[in-house]
């Protein structure tokens, strides 16, 4: 075959992923996509967003978690449905080792990245020395203004009260996404992370290079959202 | 400015975004789903490098090719998506949702595109601008962001990937 059977087959030849565009109207302004919820698609996602966020209230209200006030918005947590079978998610484990602190824990951030509408990293928690503890399988992640203020805050989706194993051959990941923020846009966002409700927050820098962590406005109507994935047990470096 | 000149200066705006949709938004589409995005993710990305070519244009950026200034902006979008739903494991259930045929299916002949499939991604990109798009290799680089002849080299490895493929298949 030449090269010129090749291009001509190229250019006229079908592919199974060109079918299925449908052009998604563009709104009447960029104003006007500031202030309207986007229809369709990203309507079902957010009704479900919201429900999802309705019954994760409720279980942190019969848990009896603290609830916090938002600075901007009304947040809700939604967990990422993302673990497989095969995730090496372990179960909770029986005590042995004590209960790990801020200061057991070496926590960084990937480069946060993300598009079309949301913004995400992967946090890595790792022992911070030869201690072995026991981590809790539901961590907080919250985002703050650069002055403290709560922006939004979730609850990764672990059972409650269970007990993960961290040490020097077992360590975990975390997934983070933010979405849909349309309240008054912050000077820069940071993540912190929370083990217990009565700990003190641990900050997580923001890598160099990273995307802007504040996600933009797909529809004002809706909220916004911080999605935390579950606890993802990592082979050690 | 006023209330009446800013109202003609953004329909003018959004007139020129809707004729960019038409003409090329299923090559934008196409070039989502050929970077490995879902349906619905790849009509996220368009609309979103729609979005971001209308605002750098109001606020007075200046976009020689909006064409070409599309493609590169949503082909990092796609990259960016990409990347990051790689990170936190959702591709692995995609995958299994939407196995890709990258060997051939025996008894049928194979497409041509269905043999793009298997391309390193660059490469794959690089095709998909040249042969659907309709891109100058200059553009092409600009998109990718590579000197053009890096480009012509990208295509022409693909081609050459892509005769050998066909041609075994072929000889069955």
């Amino acid at each position: 075959m030449s090269h010129e059977d090749l291009e001509r087959r190229l250019r006229s030849e079908p592919s199974r992923h060109d079918s299925g565009y449908h052009a998604v109207p563009l709104p009447a302004s960029l104003v006007a996509r500031e202030r309207t919820p986007r229809v369709g698609r990203l309507a079902i996602l957010l009704t479900t967003v919201v429900a999802g966020a309705a019954t994760a209230m409720i279980v942190i209200a019969l848990l009896g978690a603290p609830a916090e006030s938002p600075v901007g918005q009304e947040p809700v947590a939604t967990p990422l449905p993302i673990a497989s079978p095969e995730s090496g998610v372990p179960s909770a484990t029986p005590s042995g080792t004590g209960a790990c602190a801020g200061p057991d824990l070496a926590v960084t951030a990937e480069r946060w990245g993300g598009a079309a509408g949301s913004r995400g990293t992967t946090l890595s928690i790792a022992p911070a020395g030869a201690q072995a503890c026991r981590l809790p399988a539901q961590l907080e992640v919250r985002m703050t203004t650069v002055d403290g203020g709560l922006l939004i805050s979730g609850l990764s989706s672990g059972p409650a009260g269970g007990m993960l194993p961290l040490d020097a051959e077992t360590r975990y990941a975390l997934g983070v996404a933010w979405s849909n923020w349309c309240g008054e846009r912050p000077d820069g966002a940071h993540l912190e992370l929370r083990l217990r409700p009565a700990d003190a927050w641990i900050a997580v820098e923001t890598p160099a290079g990273s995307t802007d962590p504040v996600p933009p406005c797909l529809g004002s109507g809706e909220p916004t959202s911080l999605s935390l994935t579950e606890l993802e047990a990592q082979p050690a470096p | 400015m006023s209330g009446e000149a800013a109202v003609a200066a953004n329909d003018e705006l959004r007139g020129s975004l809707v004729r960019l949709q038409a003409e090329r938004g299923a090559e934008l589409w196409g070039l989502a789903r050929h970077l490995g995005l879902t349906p619905d993710e790849a009509d996220d990305a368009v609309q979103e490098t729609l979005l971001r070519l209308w605002s750098a244009l109001r606020d007075g950026a200046a976009i020689e090719r909006p064409d070409a200034w599309a493609f590169r902006t949503h082909y990092r979008l796609c990259m960016d998506r990409h990347r990051w739903r790689r990170r936190i494991g959702a591709v692995r259930e995609r995958l299994r949702a939407e196995p890709r045929r990258s060997s051939l299916d025996l008894g049928e002949r194979l497409a041509v595109w269905d043999a793009v499939e298997a391309l390193p991604e660059r490469q794959r990109a690089a095709v998909y601008l040249r042969y659907r798009a309709d891109l100058a290799y200059e553009q092409i680089g600009q998109v990718l962001g590579i000197a053009a002849p890096s480009a012509r080299s990208h295509v022409s490895r693909a081609l050459d990937a892509l005769r050998v493929a066909l041609g075994e298949e072929e000889t069955r």
